[in-house]
């Protein structure tokens, strides 16, 4: 019984950098078909910041993923800089 | 006063599955974190039952210190026949003014108490149950009273 139910979870698939920019290409071109409108992710996620994303289609999702990508961003940007200084002080 | 349920966020990320799976629906789910960011997942569903009618479920939930699942955003989507019969959200970073709010089907952003999808889907149940009910629109009304027959019956 508790397979069955373990089934019924899908994966938690992580997704890299290029992953998650293909979703953003994806919204922008939704946001773009939707409104004639080409936003990129950065100025969608302006508008959204300054509280006037209320009228665009799935933009809690869009921001949702775009904070995705710029966390991986900064954190591959992080990880790059350790190795760099491990490299100095090695 | 009974306390909030405290849930491990892997515990919460079953659970909330599984509570999608039970909606007896045709259930689309989908998790996804980043690369290197485990602590932040994204649930994403549509469930699709007879009749158009439809929810879609969108969560950001984080691992807290404690290791606790918290739901920093939130937006569960009502629609029938392609249109909206509601949406509750929670964005605290879009509207840290009102982060947990509703949309109704006649527009606008009201403030509203946090929501647990199982709230979401017994007013689903309720409000497909009104508009399957509610007299045929005549000419004379608007579209905008269409979307409104809790009103229009008085219920």
């Amino acid at each position: 019984m508790k397979l069955a139910r373990r089934r019924r979870r899908p994966p938690v698939e992580a997704l890299d950098h290029e992953a998650l920019a293909e979703i953003l290409r994806e919204l922008e071109d939704a946001h773009h078909d939707a409104t004639g409108e080409r936003l990129t992710s950065a100025e969608f996620y302006d508008l959204y910041r300054a509280g006037e994303a209320d009228g665009i289609v799935d933009a809690i999702r869009w921001a949702s993923y775009y904070e995705l990508y710029r966390e991986q961003g900064r954190q591959a940007l992080g990880r790059k800089r350790v190795r760099k200084d491990s490299l100095v002080t090695a | 006063m009974r306390r909030p349920r405290v849930m491990s966020f892997d515990d919460y990320l079953f659970h909330r599955c599984e509570s999608i799976h039970r909606l007896g629906g045709d259930v689309d789910i989908a998790m996804h974190s980043a690369v290197g960011a485990a602590d932040t997942v994204i649930v994403e569903a549509r469930v699709g039952f007879p009749d158009e009618l439809e929810l879609r479920v969108f969560e950001v939930v984080e691992r807290t210190d404690e290791g606790a699942a918290h739901r920093f955003r939130y937006s569960y989507q009502v629609r029938w026949r392609r249109q909206l019969v509601v949406r509750y959200e929670r964005d605290p970073v879009g509207h840290p003014e009102m982060p947990e709010h509703k949309h109704p089907a006649s527009g606008g952003r009201i403030p509203w108490a946090a929501v647990r999808l199982a709230t979401v889907v017994d007013e689903m149940w309720e409000e497909y149950r009104l508009r399957i009910e509610a007299p045929p629109v005549t000419g004379t009304e608007s579209p905008r009273a269409a979307d409104e027959p809790r009103r229009r019956t008085g219920a």
